[in-house]
């Protein structure tokens, strides 16, 4: 990858999958793996510092026996996200505008 | 490496955290390594990166063993010991620093004196002549005859001087340079 994922951007990624369902540790690390090229162990800093501020919230729920530690999306971190597209939005415009990129769908 | 000792190197590696932060990574990480299939661990073990690294990167996260913050504490107590060091070591480089000091004296007199023994011997020469002529020729003759070995002498050398000064200095560049390695690289 040439292009750096900045923490920001893994931040929203992970506001993105959690504001669907509550999920866990190893499932949002598959489900940000999908899309992005980030190192297996880079998620659990970037959860519990979202925990940690308040944009996310956890609850244990046992399963075969064993625990697994949901992630849940406050209301704060909606907002965080919201804010987040809006701001890739912009930069991804003048990115655009500043490679050139007329239309999306040639690249 | 299965997932109990995957978890047992990585909490070696996070003491000295909170134990609260200590727990919590190795929950996150135990139940990360439960969630994989049996087929796929060695895969996601490795992938995960070495316990080193993982702890390493939860210390800085939690503000402990910030990488920066670490680099800082350690210059700060480098500087402290090479304080200390530099006063209880003072006998030794305060009489090092002299002994350095008289040595570029001592090449700077040399020098100057290679430089004016030329002049010096000459005028020496011509006003002895001048001041034994009242004595008598021989005398002038003879003080004449001195003034010019003693250039001769000079001349031999000077060549010899220049070598010495040449050699004392490039030894004494060699040194200063070797010590400052020596005092301020390994510390």
């Amino acid at each position: 990858m040439i292009l750096q994922i900045n923490s920001g951007l893994l931040d929203a990624v992970v506001l993105q999958v959690t504001s669907k369902e509550p999920a866990y540790g190893y499932k949002i690390t598959q489900e940000v793996l999908k899309t992005m090229v980030v190192s297996e162990s880079a998620l659990y800093p970037v959860l519990r510092r979202l925990e940690k501020s308040g944009k996310l919230t956890s609850f244990t729920e046992e399963y075969m026996g064993r625990n697994r530690k949901y992630y849940e999306i406050t209301t704060e971190g909606m907002a965080l996200l919201h804010e987040y597209k809006e701001a890739w939005l912009r930069y991804r415009n003048q990115i655009d505008i500043s490679l050139e990129i007329n239309d999306r769908k040639e690249v | 490496m299965s997932r109990e000792e995957f978890i047992e190197q990585l909490k070696r590696n996070l003491s000295g955290l909170p134990e609260s932060d200590l727990n919590e990574a190795i929950d996150y990480y135990s139940e990360y390594l439960s969630e994989v299939p049996d087929e796929k661990l060695s895969e996601v073990i490795e992938k995960l990166g070495k316990p080193e690294y993982i702890a390493n990167q939860i210390k800085s996260e939690s503000g402990y063993g910030n990488p920066n913050v670490d680099n800082k504490k350690k210059k700060s107590s480098n500087l402290v010991f090479r304080i200390i060091l530099v006063v209880v070591l003072s006998p030794i480089w305060l009489s090092l620093f002299i002994a350095y000091a008289s040595l570029i004296i001592s090449v700077i007199v040399v020098i100057v004196s290679v430089y004016l023994v030329f002049p010096i011997s000459f005028l020496c020469s011509v006003v002895s002549v001048i001041g034994t002529m009242t004595y008598g020729i021989y005398f002038s003759l003879l003080y004449g005859g001195i003034g010019l070995f003693s250039i001769g002498v000079s001349i031999m050398l000077f060549k010899v001087a220049v070598k010495g000064v040449k050699a004392v200095s490039a030894l004494f560049v060699k040194s200063v340079s070797k010590l400052y390695r020596v005092a301020f690289k390994t510390v």
